[in-house]
């Protein structure tokens, strides 16, 4: 047979974090790539925050380095400062973040995308999806142009139908001063998908000169950081720091006057935003009784000149957000570069896909990143990723990949998407994981690392760097097997003031001691094994950080891992996709209704459905299994 | 709806009984047993449809009971899951004991009907039975969840519902410092924590002290008789224990102390407390006797205020506890039929009685058994729920107690550990009043604070 031309094994649509990720992994794996987009000079461009990671973030980055993705390394080469958050609470809840220099950042993954001979970045609008036989088979460009293909990845951001809202005035876009994509959304609709709308926003960005500093309080990066990528071994931070200011009780009075100017309140926007990024006139407007609310000058690049206002999300009317802003004492002389602003855009409800992100129609056709309803650069790297690697296996005719609750944020992530209603863009949060004990930042390698080795993810460096940071953790902890004599226990106890032993004991008896660091027990482990390993020095330290956690932690991570098992038969049954829930007399008329549109893939998927009862489920799994 | 917990109940009806079965189904069932009983075959011990004579024994390794024991191998058992069944002698408190001692090696109570909803979701049933368990488990749903509510809780409900109110609190402030805040603790986060840690904990001890029948089902119920001299005290308790335990007499003040006679009503262990007549006297035995009743009125479940048929009733003499208490009518023996009809229709409460003949007893019988909430001896729900609370709110308090110790240790507090011990918490509350749901508590979350950059 003929191929039609011109032919690429998977096309990807959209070319940011997760347009960048799916193309990539699907060129890692060998297949020829396609990456279309309005404006190749805008390829890997950070819409909002100068920042990549945070508190359940940073864990998602670290599970997209094992698996391939280019997300920490690129971070690594572009950071201006590192900090760890939540270091004041548990290690299970620790996550990295960095600062970065946004130029730096898009410049390096639009250097990825360009140099791989299988990947042609093509400049143009997708209008039409073609399909045949109940699969995708290509895209029909604005200019008329008709591309083919095996698979179909769509990776639109906000651009499908994008509307921007600055006060009562409407543009349409993508992004600021980006042209809007149409298209796309009428010709998923009329393959049967549903779409709605969301909305989210992003604040001011301000001339840096314009700003008095000496009223900010400075908010440095860690002086020790670590890099975000297990494979990152040259690397140096400038650790610029941010700043700290506030809002006072006259930015609030300024606001609460100018309200009913903002869209969000005059009904204008229809689309639902996220809780937990809330505008500023929403923060005032839901906690009157507060008399100031944090702002954090944040650099959108070295020497830019620019700041981004974290903090001061907003749809109000420039000249208001001017106004407002003036009022506080560091922002006197405040000079706005660009006005922040609300966006509403189309999405497709994601429970019409299947967890590998493929829609559960249309065989072929992915969709990964703002489109499916998510927020925030790393779950849309995440989903891209997952996306452009099951794309590959379904090009490649091999077993999909499937990451689960136990075993990933990415993981809890495609779950919730596929079972949940998504009612405001979703974002990751470390309480979103019933596992979170077990999803350390730093374990993501020993949760992963079987599946990058299955689908050859990773090159066989980096799979052994991998390897040797797990044999390394696992060495330390046997090693803490070892009992020391009562006379060297004590001279590590008195030295740390803690409560000294009356006889010879394994070290691991005392590192479960809550005050005790495998630090302390420098010479009888760390010496030996940091010495030995040719790992990264920070890599190394943090596979001793986590031997410290396994044995602490030790008896909630069996906790965990029973509740695991627990519930391992029913995540494992598996119901046919054309199950007739309709034809289950006894089940409940919501659980029949839910359950026929969602078509969960396990049991346990169904139990997690909304609106479906413990009683329903052991109705079904009767039927299913008898 | 998880199979892979092993379930505990008493299969007999409860009460006394020539022997009692307990029945146990699930993976854990053979180990459960191994870790309560002593046995002198070691090797031949539990094969498939064999029994097995073993010692029971309680925490400290010490037999109290000999049982008979047969093992049923999956799936050629009644719920298809390994089962277990213990047949031990028909006595409450021993069948409490045991079925106690597996919930601590691991069991859980069975809820009402599990054991054939998990032989249905074994499988074990034909298509017909299937279809109309299952519509059977549907319906029972939204009515299960209420009944289930009143069974479980009862007046603990309050206090449930409280404690509940509080750890989700309390876990939306240490959701937010574990995902909002990024680094800095809300000021006097762990002190505030503490405190609502030690308010949950007072809450969880007066719940465990003040639920009543709880304490009844394992000790018995205390029925305390009073009333006037002369009222006929000692021959009503002579008539309900069916012996000559005290001695009767026409004169007022033949009883001075109090005395104890043990009988069973509705299987429930009932001890009956014959007092010293209720009048001023300058006598001291007489005087002392008084002050006991009176000490005896306040430990009771339940006071039965005698007034007899042939002396005029006064107000005074119903009035005796602020607890239940039950009027009753004594000496009908002495009235006309007339007369009885009479006091029917002036105190239509009261139980009018002959100890002599054992007229009206049945229904005295009766309505102790409603006074004190106790259920018919054919129903197997209460050892089972009351044991049930107990269990819930013991651990509800082992996790609130391990939150209190990880927020007392020295250093970072570790909340995410903090957090997982007030879910574990939150967990046992919603077996009993319906799902929190991660949502829920980020919704929390989302509405308590100002969350966001």
């Amino acid at each position: 047979m003929k191929r039609p031309s011109p032919f690429f094994d998977v096309i990807v649509v959209g070319g940011g974090h997760a347009g960048a990720e799916a193309s990539l992994i699907c060129v890692k794996l060998g297949l020829s790539v396609s990456l279309v987009t309005i404006n190749p000079g805008a390829v890997g461009r950070m819409s909002c925050n100068p920042s990549i990671g945070g508190l359940a973030k940073g864990q998602l980055v670290r599970e997209i380095d094992v698996l391939g993705g280019i997300m920490g390394k690129i971070t690594d080469l572009s950071a201006l400062q590192y900090k760890m958050l939540n270091k004041s609470k548990g290690r299970a809840v620790w996550s990295p973040r960095a600062q970065v220099d946004k130029r730096i950042y898009e410049q390096e993954v639009l250097r990825r995308v360009s140099s791989p001979k299988n990947l042609s970045i093509l400049r143009g609008e997708v209008v039409k999806i073609n399909t045949s036989g109940g699969g995708v088979s290509g895209v029909v460009l604005l200019s008329g142009k008709v591309l083919f293909c095996r698979a179909l990845i769509i990776t639109c951001g906000t651009f499908l139908n994008g509307l921007i809202h600055i006060g009562e005035q409407k543009t349409r876009a993508g992004r600021m001063g980006e042209r809007h994509s149409h298209g796309i959304t009428e010709s998923l609709r009329s393959l049967g998908f549903c779409s709605s709308r969301l909305k989210t926003g992003t604040p001011p960005r301000i001339k840096t000169s314009s700003i008095d500093f000496s009223k900010c309080s400075v908010s440095p990066g860690d002086r020790e950081p670590s890099p975000f990528s297990h494979f990152t071994s040259v690397f140096s931070s400038p650790n610029l720091p941010c700043y700290i200011t506030k809002t006072n009780t006259v930015t609030h009075k300024i606001i609460n006057q100018n309200m009913h100017l903002s869209p969000m309140f005059t009904g204008d926007v229809v689309g639902r935003g996220p809780r937990y990024c809330p505008s500023i006139e929403d923060k005032i407007y839901r906690f009157p009784k507060r008399n100031e609310h944090a702002l954090y000058l944040e650099p959108e690049w070295r020497n830019s000149g620019q700041v981004y206002l974290n903090g001061f999300s907003t749809s109000l009317p420039m000249s208001t957000q001017i106004k407002a802003l003036r009022a506080v004492p560091a922002l006197k002389n405040l000079e706005l570069l660009r006005p922040g602003y609300a966006i509403e855009y189309d999405f497709f409800p994601p429970s019409q896909l299947k967890t590998t992100l493929e829609t559960k129609t249309v065989s072929g056709l992915f969709l990964a990143g703002q489109i499916n309803g998510t927020s925030g650069y790393e779950e849309a790297a995440g989903q891209g990723l997952v996306a452009g690697i099951n794309a590959a296996m379904f090009v490649l005719n091999k077993k999909p990949l499937l990451l689960s609750r136990e075993d990933s944020y990415l993981g809890v992530m495609l779950d919730d998407l596929t079972t949940k209603d998504t009612l405001e863009p979703y974002r990751m949060f470390t309480s979103r994981a019933e596992y979170r004990l077990l999803l350390r930042y730093s374990n993501a390698e020993s949760r992963l690392i079987k599946h990058s080795d299955k689908h050859c993810l990773l090159t066989k460096r980096e799979l052994s760097v991998l390897q040797k940071k797990i044999n390394l953790t696992n060495a330390m902890v046997s090693a803490t097997q070892v009992s020391l004599s009562k006379r060297a226990l004590n001279h590590i106890l008195q030295k740390i003031g803690e409560p000294l032993v009356k006889q010879k004991k394994p070290i691991i008896d005392i590192l479960k001691r809550p005050r005790v660091s495998i630090k302390d027990f420098k010479e009888h482990i760390l010496d030996e094994h940091l010495k030995a390993t040719t790992l990264f020095f920070s890599l190394a330290e943090e596979a001793a950080l986590e031997a410290e956690t396994i044995i602490k932690y030790d008896g909630y991570i069996k906790r965990q891992k029973d509740q695991i098992k627990k519930l391992s038969s029913i995540n494992k049954k598996k119901i046919p996709y054309d199950f007739n829930y309709k034809g289950v007399v006894s089940l409940s008329r919501e659980a029949k209704e839910k359950l026929s549109i969602i078509k969960p893939e396990t049991l346990g998927q169904a139990m997690r459905v909304s609106g479906v009862n413990p009683s329903d489920i052991a109705v079904l799994s009767v039927f299913l299994y008898r | 709806m998880i199979l892979s917990d092993t379930i505990v109940a008493v299969a007999t009806p409860h009460g006394f009984g020539g022997i009692s079965v307990i029945r146990i189904s699930g993976p854990d069932s053979k180990n459960i047993i191994k870790k309560i009983s002593l046995t002198n075959r070691k090797n031949k011990q539990f094969k498939h449809q064999a029994v097995t004579l073993v010692n029971i024994i309680d925490n400290d390794g010490l037999p109290f009971e000999e049982s008979v024991v047969t093992f049923f191998k999956k799936p050629h058992s009644y719920t298809g899951e390994d089962t277990i069944e213990v047949s031990c002698h028909g006595n409450p408190s021993i069948v409490n004991r045991i079925v106690s001692l597996c919930c601590t090696s691991g069991a859980r109570p069975a809820d009402p009907g599990e054991f054939t909803k998990r032989a249905f979701l074994n499988g074990k049933m034909d298509l017909v039975q299937a279809e109309a368990v299952a519509s059977l488990i549907h319906s029972k749903t939204a009515e299960g969840a209420s009944l289930n509510f009143k069974i479980l809780c009862g007046d603990l409900s309050k206090e449930m519902n409280t404690i509940k109110k509080e750890l989700k609190d309390l876990l939306v402030k240490i959701e937010f410092e574990l995902d909002i805040s990024e680094d800095c603790l809300q000021p006097n986060l762990v002190s505030r924590s503490l405190l609502s840690l030690k308010t949950i904990q007072a809450t969880i001890k007066t719940a465990l002290e003040s639920h009543n029948s709880v304490r009844m089902l394992n000790d018995g119920a205390n029925v305390v008789i009073c009333g006037a001299p002369n009222a006929g005290k000692s021959t009503l308790l002579n008539c309900l224990s069916g012996i000559d335990r005290a001695i009767t007499g026409p004169e007022a003040g033949t009883t001075r102390d109090t005395i104890r006679a043990s009988i069973s009503i509705g299987g429930t262990p009932v001890t009956l407390i014959d007092t010293a007549g209720l009048r001023v006297s300058k006598n001291k035995i007489e005087k002392e006797g008084v002050v006991r009743t009176k000490k005896e009125i306040t430990r009771s479940d339940c006071v039965l205020a005698l007034t007899p048929a042939d002396i005029p009733i006064k107000k005074k003499h119903l009035k005796i506890s602020s607890g239940p208490t039950i009027h009753v009518i004594t000496k009908a023996d002495l009235c006309t039929k007339k007369k009885i009809f009479y006091f029917k229709n002036k105190f239509p409460s009261a139980c009018i009685i002959s100890a002599k003949t054992s007229f009206g007893v049945p229904k005295l019988l009766d309505a102790l058994q409603k006074h004190m909430g106790l259920f018919s001896s054919l129903s197997p729900i209460v050892p089972v729920t009351t044991g049930r609370q107990n269990l819930i709110l013991k651990k509800i308090s082992c996790c609130i107690q391990k939150s209190t110790n990880l927020l007392s240790s020295k250093g970072n507090p570790q909340l995410e550990l903090v957090s997982f011990e007030l879910r574990d918490a939150l967990e046992q509350i919603d077996a009993v009043l319906g799902k929190t749901s991660t949502d829920e508590i980020l919704n929390s979350v989302f509405g308590s604070f100002c969350v966001g950059k």
